[in-house]
């Protein structure tokens, strides 16, 4: 049976589905069609055509592997995916199914290391852990792996390479950070151990006593380095550690650090540093902890001012600790005694010096210098008051450094008990226990030239004799104080220190001397008006002579701003009468008679009345109100020339009359005797 | 007021001896200018501002605490520390 039907039917139906762009059934018809036998021709047509049908359908299963490939990796099926993309691949030569390809294998291999991972994380041994963590860092870097790849290497061992790897990325984990200060142990670094278990947020259990044995490691290594850092790495990780959980090996190594790290700081001058990290000075103060404090006090306030007044007491009081002087190696290398008072006396102008620098720079108040003086005399009176029995801790010391320590009340028990020293000694007990006494603060606040706040601060309700000389002291103080800056209003505190002056009259050498300051008048007004009321009281001569000066004083003022001269002599006659041979006073007085007298004269004249004025000038012993009254007479006698003969002569004889009662040898009373003569004969 | 023990790097128990054997080397490896030197030979020579120079410059800051830094606990590789979990 002829095939020429069937070919003809089968080349036609492959070349319509050829045309038509559907390859699959273009390719069934044409192989069919060349299995009919077609001519050699026809053959090599379809042959040609079967071959673009092949490449054209792998074109399309191409895209259809990307289509599927998409649509997995969408529903997370990643190996299938890959597996469509690889297909695709082999068709369509393009760079992104290749990236796809890539980032789907990375993707897998990820997903297949966190399983691995998964799967020995809790596996004991660290070699298969460390082998899982090696792969899986392999695919990508993931620091979290690192991290326990560095855990894994220090549980095996290998802490070098762990250290590194610790070092590259800084742990994230308290267990990372335990195992990286246990390798770095391990390789005797101890100090960076203790850093790095210092950043343990949580510690393990266990972790005290680590820290224990790597203390005197780390203090060794600390002093091999020879700065103060390292010091503070061990102080931090000392801290870190709960007090209740530190042995009493810990603590010995605690405060080995911390002295080593103050003399570390000492040594490089970082005072500062140093000040936070001091012992507390304890109670009663420990003596070396208190030379510690004084001398970094005294580093302090040499450079800044704020330091100056804690450094006073602290200084002080060291300075006159026997037990500090004597433990000077210098009593042992010196061929000669050491004189412990000129030795403090050196320390003392020591810290004097920088007081005084700070104050000529402007940098201290007055109060500090105030603080210094009166520290300074309580602290010497202390050492040379005699003892009877046994002084309380850390005595002598100053007033401030006991108040601020609270061993003021001890000390004042202490100084109730003893007898009153003798004069020669120039010890005053009272004062002294005053300075340790409730009232203490307030005597500080008055040696700071703070009188409000010194009477204030004076306790209430129990008024002893020892607050009564408080209040009295602080009158007398701020009287002194307001005296000096020529105020008014003084006489209240004076008369409020009255029964303190009337017990110890050498207190008044300071008013006297203020008495004679070298200042304007008027700066004397009312310390004049506080002398004068005192002067009831007080009888001494040198004092009632002073006031007498200063009240002859304050009466030039008042002249001198036009008071009444009445007033102001009444005030030299009260003067007087306190001391009547005041010099300026009796000057004073004298001067404003002649003034009164002088303008006494000059209205008699203004009355024509030159027989009172004549009279007047017989009173003064002021040669200008006896020229005053023959220039005035001289003018009268000019003016009466005018007149005639009747008044002429009885106008003479009135002038004669007053020129003669002062001075019959006058000039002007002989011309007025020769003219009265030549009228008579005419 | 500088630290004559610091200057001449000497201790606080010097002896003249001392002083002057560590005063030449100073000057020698000139290691402070020669008024410095001089001022802190002065000084210590001179027992008061010797005194007073101890006093302020030297600290003994581990005075207060009376024991010494305890022995370490340590085998021949180390601290005998156990890997905490």
């Amino acid at each position: 049976m002829s095939q020429g039907p069937f070919l003809e039917q089968a080349l036609q139906s492959g070349e319509r589905f050829f045309q038509r762009r559907n390859f699959p059934l273009a390719k069934r018809d044409l192989e069919a069609a060349l299995r009919l036998g077609p001519s050699e021709a026809q053959a090599r047509e379809i042959a040609r055509k079967l071959d673009l049908c092949v490449r054209e359908i792998a074109v399309l299963e191409g895209r259809e592997a990307i289509k599927r490939g998409r649509k997995l990796e969408k529903k997370g099926r990643v190996r299938e995916a890959l597996q469509q993309f690889e297909k695709a691949l082999a068709t369509e030569h393009e760079g992104w199914i290749e990236g796809r390809i890539a980032a789907l294998r990375a993707e897998l291999s990820r997903a297949e290391a966190a399983n691995l991972l998964e799967t020995v994380a809790e596996d004991e041994d660290p070699q298969v852990r460390l082998a899982a963590y090696d792969k899986a860092l392999a695919v990508s870097h993931d620091p979290a792996l690192a991290q326990k790849k560095a855990d894994c290497l220090v549980e095996l061992g290998r802490f070098d390479e762990a250290i590194a790897l610790y070092a590259a990325e800084p742990p994230a984990s308290d267990l990372s950070r335990y195992r990286q200060g246990y390798a770095l142990a391990a390789v005797g670094r101890y100090l960076d151990a203790l850093a790095a278990w210092q950043r343990v947020e949580t510690a393990p259990e266990g972790l005290e006593e680590q820290v224990e044995q790597l203390l005197p490691l780390a203090c060794r290594e600390a002093e091999r380095i020879g700065r103060p850092d390292p010091y503070r790495v061990i102080a931090g990780m000392a801290r870190r550690i709960d007090p209740a959980e530190k042995s009493a090996r810990f603590k010995a190594c605690e405060e080995q650090a911390a002295c080593k790290q103050l003399r570390a700081l000492w040594e490089q001058a970082q005072y500062e540093e140093m000040a936070a990290l001091l012992p507390p000075l304890g109670r009663p103060p420990d003596r070396a902890t208190l030379a510690l404090h004084a001398k970094v006090g005294l580093k302090l306030a040499e450079g800044d001012p704020a330091h100056l007044e804690s450094a006073i007491g602290l200084w002080l009081t060291a300075v006159y600790d026997d037990g500090l002087l004597d433990a000077l190696a210098v009593h042992e290398v010196s061929p000669t005694t050491i004189d412990r008072t000129a030795l403090r006396a050196r320390l003392e102008e020591r810290l004097g010096e920088v007081v005084r620098r700070h104050a000529k720079e402007g940098r201290i108040e007055r109060r500090l210098e105030g603080i210094w003086r009166v520290e300074t005399r309580i602290v010497r009176q202390l050492s040379k008051l005699p003892l009877e029995g046994t002084p309380p801790p850390v005595y002598p010391c100053t007033p401030g450094f006991a108040i601020g320590y609270g061993l003021a009340r001890d000390i004042f028990a202490f100084l109730s008990s003893q007898n009153r020293p003798a004069p020669e000694t120039g010890v005053d007990l009272r004062e002294l226990r005053a300075y340790f006494s409730a009232a203490g603060p307030a005597m500080m606040w008055m040696e700071a030239g703070e009188h409000e706040r010194a009477l204030a601060a004076i306790p209430r309700g129990a008024e002893d004799d020892l607050v009564r000389y408080c209040r009295n002291r602080i009158a007398l103080a701020c009287g002194v104080a307001k005296a000096r800056r020529g105020e008014q209003q003084i006489k209240r505190h004076f008369l409020d220190a009255l029964p303190l002056l009337e017990a110890e009259p050498e207190r008044l050498q300071e008013i006297i001397d203020l008495a004679y300051a070298d200042e304007p008048s008027a700066f004397f007004e009312g310390l004049a008006e506080a002398m004068e009321a005192l002067c009831g009281r007080i009888d001494t001569p040198k004092f009632r002579e002073a006031t007498a000066h200063v009240m002859a004083i304050k009466a030039v003022a008042l002249l001198n701003r036009g008071s009444n001269p009445a007033v102001v002599e009444k005030l030299l006659e009260r003067a007087l009468a306190i001391f009547p041979d005041s010099e300026l006073a009796g000057t004073n007085l004298h001067a404003i008679e002649e003034r009164r007298l002088g303008k006494d004269i000059e209205k008699a004249f203004k009355r024509q009345n030159p027989l009172r004025a004549a009279k007047l000038v017989l009173l003064s012993d002021d040669p200008h109100n006896r020229e005053y009254f023959f220039e005035t007479m001289e003018l009268w006698y000019r003016d009466i020339q005018a007149s005639d003969s009747t008044m002429k002569r009885g106008g003479l004889i009135e002038i004669h009359e007053s020129c003669r009662l002062v001075d019959a040898t006058h000039p002007l009373t002989l011309r007025i005797e020769d003219d009265l003569e030549e009228l008579k004969t005419t | 007021m500088s630290n004559p023990f610091a200057i001449l790097s000497l201790d606080r128990t010097a002896t003249k001896r001392d002083i002057l054997a560590q005063v030449a080397a100073a000057l020698r490896e000139g290691r402070h200018g020669a008024r410095a030197i001089a001022e802190a030979q002065k000084t210590l020579f001179d027992p008061i501002a010797r005194g007073a120079a101890e006093f302020e410059h030297v600290l003994d800051a581990c005075a207060s605490s009376a024991d010494l830094l305890p022995e370490p606990v340590e085998n021949d590789k180390g601290p005998a520390l156990k890997l905490l979990r």
